[in-house]
């Protein structure tokens, strides 16, 4: 065994201070901490101890995992471990709202990165009201993980905007951002051909890219357009991506957030956008919200 | 300007090193120990082999140094007054950063069995940032290794038996994916 041979007296790694190899697994990932639990049982016990999981934890849920001094004579309660609160908060399905505005915005993690990721409800977004009441409602949907969720009843002209402060993100991560919605029965004009999306970081320095999406690709109605499209260029439109929770996502594009360094970064706004360029009547779309996740 | 304080720390194996008290100071130990005044005949540090100090006092060394032009950089352009070294100084402090970075990474190329004696001394002598830059680099070896890698990596005997393993696998089941 390469462990007989060794010298007596040479440092190994299991003479490290524990203090040390918790700080270096903390400056890992989560999923390197994972796979350092199956290491051996000294590397175990470090890679799952609090030290190093709550540093993966984002800064307002650091304090959770402590508890109070019990009082005298009682044992302190054993504190819920700082992994175990991670991975709560990574369950999608259970994500927390933050934010102001009683729920509009949910926060969870991206399990193997630790990076966060939000959901922005219909609410929370920026819709246009051309037509006034005719051109949305509220309403209750089943497959919601909010309130209530926009329906498109009727609009010539649809764009739709979400900003998010660039600092809630993590920094130093590529992020994608994804429209997340349902087509109603009775839909109209959703696979019409001009739609592109936008994702900038900060103000209009430079002019986002542009993407050619469809939401609802259909080759039948979308022939009807042919002759009324402006085109976008020689680029395939994106399709739609189907999720586990029965949405449907369209990735709107990508951004890269600034590193911890940059202080410049204080105040930008990551703005995202969904525009369809004609003026053919639509309807039938229900959105959910914009999420935004890491591209790993 | 009067030439500049100095220590002498020994190591474990008595030998002894002449520095900067700048540089010597970077350890919090070390600095606790002068402020109590236990420098007469030396600083003994009975913890610290002679091939590592000599490292640790490399790294202080360099990073005193760039500390001193730093300060005295920022000193002459506030005070405009110091004597001509300061001219040049502003552009200096700049290349510095460049060559630190450098010097860090470099500094830390070196076989594992280095690197713990480093953390140890680091951590005993209480020298934050190579303590930091020191586990960096460890965690720059464990990252996006498989458990089997992390052992080869740093020579760690799997004192797990197979069923063990398979159930901390099973429980992590998303790190291994």
């Amino acid at each position: 065994m390469a462990g007989d041979q060794r010298q007596q007296g040479r440092t190994q790694v299991g003479d490290l201070p524990e203090v040390c190899l918790a700080h270096a697994i903390a400056l890992t990932s989560p999923r390197d901490a994972c796979r350092c639990a199956a290491v051996s049982p000294a590397f175990r016990a470090t890679a799952d101890s609090d030290h190093v999981w709550r540093r993966f934890l984002p800064p307002g849920h650091r304090g959770a995992s402590v508890s109070v001094h019990p009082p005298q004579g009682q044992q302190a309660p054993k504190p819920a471990g700082s992994k175990d609160a991670y991975l709560r908060l990574c369950d999608a399905g259970a994500a927390v709202p933050v934010g102001e505005g009683s729920g509009t915005q949910r926060l969870w993690l991206d399990r193997a990165s630790g990076a966060r990721c939000y959901m922005l409800s219909a609410r929370a977004l920026s819709l246009p009201w051309d037509d006034g009441e005719f051109s949305w409602r509220w309403t209750l949907h089943p497959l919601s993980r909010f309130g209530d969720v926009a329906e498109l009843v009727e609009c010539t002209s649809l764009d739709i905007y979400a900003r998010i402060p660039a600092a809630e993100l993590t920094p130093a991560t590529t992020y994608a951002a994804y429209l997340v919605y349902g087509v109603a029965e009775g839909h109209r004009g959703l696979s019409y051909p001009d739609q592109e999306t936008t994702v900038a970081l900060g103000g209009a320095r430079v002019a986002p890219a542009r993407h050619a999406v469809c939401l609802h690709p259909d080759e039948a109605e979308a022939r009807k357009f042919r002759a009324v499209s402006r085109g976008t260029g020689d680029e395939e439109p994106r399709r739609p991506r189907l999720r586990e929770d029965g949405w449907s996502e369209m990735e709107m594009g990508r951004l890269r957030t600034p590193g911890n360094g940059g202080r410049q970064a204080a105040g930008e706004e990551v703005v995202v956008s969904f525009e369809v360029l004609g003026w053919y009547p639509k309807r039938g779309l229900i959105l959910e919200g914009i999420e935004f996740r890491p591209v790993n | 300007m009067a030439s500049p304080a100095m220590v002498t720390l020994i190591s474990s194996d008595d030998a002894r090193f002449e520095v900067t008290e700048a540089a010597a100071t970077m350890s919090q130990t070390i600095r606790h120990m002068i402020e109590d005044g236990c420098t007469d005949g030396g600083i003994p540090l009975p913890n610290v082999p002679a091939r590592t100090l000599a490292k640790v006092l490399e790294y202080c060394n360099k990073h005193a140094a760039a500390t001193a032009a730093e300060s005295s950089a920022a000193g002459g352009a506030a005070a405009g007054s110091d004597s001509g070294s300061s001219s040049s100084a502003d552009s200096a402090g700049k290349d510095d950063g460049v060559d630190l970075a450098s010097f860090d990474k470099a500094f830390v190329e070196v076989d594992t069995d280095t690197l713990y004696d480093l953390l140890l001394a680091a951590n005993y002598l209480d020298v934050k940032t190579l303590l930091d830059l020191c586990c960096q680099k460890v965690a720059d070896m464990i990252r996006g290794k498989t458990p089997e890698q992390i052992r080869q990596t740093f020579g760690i005997k799997n004192d797990f038996s197979p069923e063990e393993e398979e159930k901390i696998r099973k429980e992590n089941q998303w790190a291994f994916e």
